[in-house]
């Protein structure tokens, strides 16, 4: 009897929805845990507090089965970083305890910060998979008094090598890795935590492999990739008709404006994004490269099409992302690449401006993106400090609701409060505010900007890097809906161009003045008490409210104690 | 009997969604009578009453025993979710009137582009700014001018605001322009309730702190005219007990400090769970219990070590959008921690797009509920599986006051899951049964992995209506051996509003570098907090002896957002009592995630302060079965997942259990407020006073976990 049982309990050719439920979410805790080692083992802010890394498990073939859900940042990440290091290290001359690490630009995030280990993993002496664990290192050299001409002038390029081998440190890298980094200990720290990270998943993967009886996860990955791939092309072809579709968006850049044109071709549940015509790359760190430009392109697709699938190649696959070698959203090496993001969030508005007339679900007009601001000085006992923040410009206007205030699309991220600010720079914040009237009219009103001014205290310069994309012009409404506020940048009331480094000393006053966002269909469309309720609240001006949304100045805007009374 | 000493009486009443219950307790004898009435929403306090009469009656002799009276309400909740609170004004610092609008200016999901947030409970246009400014030291760089606030009460008058919230930057480190600005309010607006953001909830991080002090003046209110009805009423009754109001963080305050801060109320009744279940683990010598409550919407998980539930200093109210963390209002205060995730009874199972089988977070709650409820329900849910597989009995529900349809869950679940999936109709209930204990096992096991924790180290303690039918299951999946079904599960918060202590707890934000700490100046603060909670304790009736207090000092490396809370030494803090901090973090750190860098800078983050009163001791009686019914009530159909089918399994009356009776699985054991599963191969007992203790088959633990063993239809 005992005996029939287990003979009856082979490998599985299929999994029925609900043990393949089970299954896939135990799968998921599995890289839970390596995210958690990873947090529990790093020692960087940007790790342990901006969760700016992640953990992903991949098939013996490379391709990506699961990536962490719910605490890293880097979940939506395209990492060719393990087939590519297949081609220098194959499959069959890896050993169990190697350990491989590269923070190649065109194979992972996209610029050098990012490394990223990946491990082979054995269960019972077969190769089973591949754990990567990637973060944003604190630093990675490079030059930081100008803008960097050439990748070698960004940091330290760390090719495909073999950081451990079977077990063992490989010294020598770990030491050339320390010596080319400002905060060695931060940095060993960290690349530490990601091999603690891949070493966690194998020591899990084989608990969870031994708990199912199964020897390897090819049924199980391609059950997953299969039902994802299925769920992402369905998705594609309910909302997104087949067609070839061509759009365009254009960011700020340096000197002068780069232009984003992307062409979508759409057939039977499979896009595929070209960006031909594209502006060619940059001399400066604004070019994004392949990898990066399509986490974007795919990032939107998913958006747009079916947003709750997990992410891994079987999500991903059936959309392809090509562009032009030598445009700036596929540069060639050693092309700067640091400032990626003040390029690479305008991607969804070209997809979206090529889709704009078919959509049938899920859609927004153009947000306002946001300003990263970066601050170095040396406090009052010498002792250096920097930092990182984020202020926010408005979500575009939905399809069926309003737009967000102050709230960074595409990518994401949080504030700095202004009480944590000021005790960590010396600079005081004046004033932190909603832009009335920089919401893009519309039947739904894209969601505002914001102003935010803060002036120096300290006796000593400080060093303020802000980066915006695109101030230059509001962004753009959808089916009627109207652009939004565009932006601005001061420096003592006096407007000067982002991207560069400014100096600021005792009493400078630096404003930002953040986009909003496009409006979704005509103002007049708009209904009349949200429009109230908007002008009670000062979102939109009477001024606006009269011009835009023709609402005549005599209609009352009825007292808000009224309104409530009426309410009650 | 007019001869014997009579003995005080103990009551806990917990005003839940649907019901309110209540636990008696007579110290003298240790014995329990419970009470349920339906909560009626119109005059909560009348839904007190009943119950209270119906245990009491109307003979003064009864009354005047109660010598206790703990209360837990979800009034202030209600408000909050339901924004039924009263018209709230917020007054901040110039330049920063859209602190509630911004919050963190994040989305807590990246992919849903149709994401929603919630509204500030305050509306942009009833924020008003006034002059003033302190920088981060607290220095003042702009007064505060008292004519402008004279002004503006004229204004918040005009506006006909009810109550009235002030959070001002940085006044966590020096509230003297709140201070100010609330003594003009209070005096220019009489009748209108002032909240300052210092005395409410002192701590870093302006957005949080304005969310919280927002939030505490816009149920005040209603809560001070709630709780004077409640204590009007109980003095008509000649009950001259004090009321305690128990608080999210497992500790009792007095009336007046409920109604000060009523914030603080907000998880009282999950708080009173985790106590209870804290006491069970305390009383029957486990060090290290998972509290699992799980009701017809969520479920709720607590931690417990060596008798202390888990605590934290903030969470969220109201989520918006599909339990997501970040879709509700933060708050800032005491909780006792606890993961509340979308998996209860009335759990919607549905087919997601990956053709998957997903159960919740959508919840039929309970109108219309669950299909087998036959209120108009048609998707399957949890308590439908729970139905079909024979764990619920039809005619037993609620102690048979509802009488459920075996036929219509059947139904739900055969057209919602079976057909569209291809699957058999158990199949199918058993995936719902599986996918939602799954769901439940992988929420807590992350938070045991968060928190460096091993939860096969843990004894599961189940509650709540749905608690015990599921916990056999989620034990075996997360690898624990042992499970504890404390008697009287459905009143489980009013029996730990018995046990909780009096206490308050205080927090003071003081961010800076541990090096450079000035002694004198800490010191003073904490003498500050000492006093003023146990003048708040001393006022909910506990002798100034009886006091104790711990005092805890959160660190953190510089740069860290972690931060774990260090004891402080008693007495006046001398400056070589740092490096006894010092040497304490980084032993906590490397017990915690690993070996330390010892050069690294450690900050300080927050002062705390508990000061408690002593633990109620209670002695409960032995459990008497109720002999005139036989343990042994019927034999039913039971779907045994280890042997993949339908088994005639015993089924027992709680009450009529006997204590050292043993049972083996596979076994149900029915109590009017739910039943306890037990799997095939586990033995389970009954203790004295009548919990029943299971230990899990080693095979099941060991084995750990199958995904659906030889379950799968072939």
């Amino acid at each position: 009897m005992q005996k029939s049982r287990k003979a009856a309990r082979p490998r599985k050719k299929t999994y029925d929805p609900i043990d393949l439920e089970v299954l896939w979410s135990r799968l998921l805790t599995v890289v839970d845990e390596a995210a958690y080692a990873v947090i529990r083992t790093s020692m960087s802010k940007v790790v342990v507090e901006g969760r700016d890394f992640g953990a992903l498990l991949l098939d013996a073939e490379g391709r990506l089965l699961a990536a962490d859900v719910s605490i890293a940042s880097k979940t939506g990440t395209i990492s060719i970083a393990v087939k590519e290091m297949l081609k220098h290290f194959p499959a069959h001359t890896l050993k169990p305890g190697d350990m491989l690490i590269t923070n190649n630009p065109w194979w992972i995030m996209g610029h050098l910060n990012d490394i990223a280990v990946v491990a082979p993993l054995f269960y019972k002496k077969k190769l089973v998979g591949f754990a990567e664990c990637m973060a944003h290192m604190a630093d990675i050299g490079g030059c930081l008094s100008g803008p960097p001409r050439e990748l070698y002038e960004e940091g330290l390029i760390i090719p495909a090598v073999k950081a451990v081998e079977a077990g063992v440190e490989n010294e020598i890298f770990f030491a050339m890795l320390g010596a080319n980094v400002r905060v060695e200990g931060q940095v060993l720290g960290d690349v530490r935590a990601l091999i603690a990270g891949c070493r966690v998943m194998e020591a899990k993967l084989g608990e969870f492999l031994a708990q199912h009886g199964m020897l390897d996860l090819d049924t199980l990955g391609e059950t997953i990739l299969t039902h994802s791939r299925a769920a992402m092309r369905k998705g594609i072809r309910t909302y997104i008709p087949d067609g070839d579709y061509r759009g365009h968006a254009s960011v700020d850049g340096f000197e002068k404006p780069l232009e984003i044109h992307a062409r979508v071709l759409v057939r039977n549940g499979e896009v595929h994004v070209d960006f031909a015509g594209s502006s060619p790359q940059s001399t400066q760190g604004i070019n994004c490269t392949l990898v990066y430009t399509a986490v974007w392109a795919t990032y939107t697709i998913k958006c747009l099409a079916n947003p709750h699938l997990p992410n891994n190649e079987g999500t991903f696959s059936p959309i392809k992302v090509t562009a032009p070698e030598g445009s700036f959203l596929n540069p060639k090496f050693p092309a700067p690449v640091r400032m990626k993001p003040s390029t690479g969030h305008y991607i969804p508005d070209a997809i979206i401006n090529a889709l704009k007339g078919v959509m049938r679900g899920r859609i927004l007009a153009e947000s306002g993106n946001k300003f990263l601001l970066d601050f170095a000085g040396r406090d009052e006992h010498d002792r250096p400090y920097s930092d990182v923040m984020f202020v926010m410009g408005g979500m575009g206007a939905r399809g069926t609701k309003d737009g967000l205030h102050c709230m960074s699309f595409p990518a994401n991220s949080s504030n700095l409060p202004v009480e944590v600010l000021e005790a960590a720079i010396p600079v005081r914040v004046l004033h932190k505010r909603i832009r009335t009237d920089s919401g893009g009219a519309g039947k739904y009103r894209g969601g505002c900007g914001q102003e935010f001014a803060f002036q120096s205290v300290s006796p000593r310069p400080i060093t303020v890097r802000p980066v915006h994309g695109k101030l230059s012009a509001g962004p753009g409404g959808l089916r009627g809906g109207q652009a939004g506020a565009g932006g601005e940048l001061r420096v003592n009331g006096l407007s000067v161009p982002d991207k560069v480094p400014r100096v600021l000393h005792e009493g400078d006053v630096m404003e930002l003045i953040v986009p909003g966002s496009g409006g979704m269909y005509a103002p007049a469309e708009r209904d009349r008490d949200a429009l109230l309720r908007d002008v009670r609240n000062g979102i939109v001006s009477p001024d606006a409210a009269e011009r835009l949304y023709g609402l005549k100045q005599a209609e009352p805007v009825t007292s808000a104690s009224k309104v409530e009374e009426a309410s009650r | 009997m007019g001869t014997r000493k009579k003995t005080a009486y103990g009551l806990g009443v917990d005003i839940g969604g649907t019901f309110t219950d209540f636990a008696l307790l007579d110290y003298g004898t240790g014995e329990i009578r419970v009470e349920k009435v339906l909560t009626g929403y119109a005059d909560l306090s009348r839904s007190v009453f009943s119950g209270v009469d119906a245990l009491l009656g109307a003979r003064p002799e009864e009354r005047e025993r109660l010598q206790r009276f703990v209360h837990g309400t979800t009034l202030a909740t209600n408000a909050l979710i339901q924004r039924s609170g009263a018209r709230t004004a917020l007054v901040v610092t110039k330049g920063f009137r859209d602190v509630l609008e911004l919050g963190r200016e994040s989305r807590y999901d990246i992919y849903d582009i149709e994401l929603e947030i919630p509204q500030p409970l305050i509306p942009r246009e009833l924020v008003f700014e006034a002059t003033e400014r302190l920088d981060f030291k607290g220095n003042v760089i702009e007064p505060l001018d008292p004519s402008e606030i004279e002004r503006l009460a004229r204004e918040l008058q005009a506006h006909d605001v009810q109550a009235v919230a002030v959070c001002f930057l940085h006044a966590f480190v020096n509230p003297q322009h709140e201070r100010r600005t609330g003594e003009l309010l209070r005096a220019l607006l009489p009748g209108v309730s002032v909240s300052l953001s210092a005395e409410v909830m002192p701590d870093l991080r302006e957005y949080e702190r304005a969310s919280t002090t927002a939030a505490n003046a816009y149920v005040q209110p209603a809560m001070r005219s709630y709780l004077a009805q409640l204590v009007n009423g109980l003095t008509e009754r000649s009950i001259a007990a004090p009321v305690s109001i128990m608080t999210s963080d497992g500790g009792t305050v007095s009336c007046d400090t409920a109604a000060r801060f009523p914030v603080r109320l907000v998880e009282s009744g999950p708080a009173g769970g985790a106590i209870a279940s804290a006491y069970f683990g305390r009383a029957l010598g486990l060090d290290h219990v998972i509290a699992l409550d799980m009701g017809g919407t969520t479920a709720k998980i607590c931690v417990i070590d060596h008798g202390e539930p888990e605590r934290a200093t903030e969470f969220e109210v109201g989520r918006v959008f599909r339990f997501a963390k970040g879709s509700g209002l933060p708050l800032k205060v005491p909780v006792l921690e606890m993961i509340e995730i979308g998996a209860g009874g009335g759990s919607i199972a549905h087919i997601d797009e990956l053709g998957l089988l997903r159960v919740g977070p959508q919840s039929a709650a309970s109108s219309p509920g669950p299909a087998c409820y036959d209120l108009g329900g048609t998707h399957p849910t949890v308590t439908d599986a729970d139905l079909y597989l024979g764990y619920l009995d039809a005619d037993y529900f609620l102690g048979g006051r509802m009488s459920l349809s075996r036929e219509k869950a059947e139904r739900a679940i055969r057209e919602g899951i079976a057909k569209p999936l291809k699957l058999g109709t158990t199949r199918a209930a058993w995936g719902i049964h599986q996918v939602v204990n799954n769901n439940m096992a992988r929420a807590a096991k992350v938070h045991c992995l968060e928190r460096g924790k091993d939860p096969r180290e843990y004894v599961l303690i189940a509650y709540g209506g749905a608690g015990p039918v599921h916990a056999y299951q989620v034990a075996k999946e997360l690898g624990m051996a042992r499970i504890v079904f404390p008697l009287r599960a459905g009143v489980m918060s009013a029996f730990g509003f018995l046990v909780a202590p009096a206490a308050f707890e205080l927090i003071r934000a003081d961010v800076g570098a541990l090096d450079a700490l000035q002694v004198a100046r800490v010191n003073r603060v904490l003498g500050e907090m000492e006093n003023e909670g146990r003048d708040l304790v001393k006022s909910a009736g506990v002798a100034s002896r009886d006091l104790t207090v711990d005092r805890e000092v959160a660190l953190r490396f510089a740069g860290q957002s972690f931060e774990l809370l260090v004891d402080v030494p008693a007495g006046a803090l001398k400056a070589q009592h740092l490096d006894v901090l010092r040497k304490a973090f980084w032993r906590l750190y490397e017990n915690r995630y690993h070996k330390v860098n010892r050069s690294l800078p450690i900050e300080v983050v927050h002062w705390r302060v508990v000061v408690r009163g002593p633990r109620p001791r209670i002695q409960l009686s032995k459990h008497r079965s109720a002999e005139a019914s036989p343990a042994l009530k019927k034999r039913r159909p039971v779907f045994v997942p280890e042997r993949n089918e339908f088994v005639s399994c015993a089924v027992y009356d709680r009450y009529a259990l006997a204590p050292g009776q043993r049972i083996a699985g596979p076994a149900v054991v029915e109590e009017p407020e739910s039943t306890a599963v037990i799997g095939a191969g586990a033995n389970a007992e009954v203790d004295a006073q009548g919990n029943l203790l299971v230990s899990l088959p080693q095979k099941a633990v060991r084995g750990g976990v199958r995904a659906s063993g030889r379950t799968t239809p072939v």
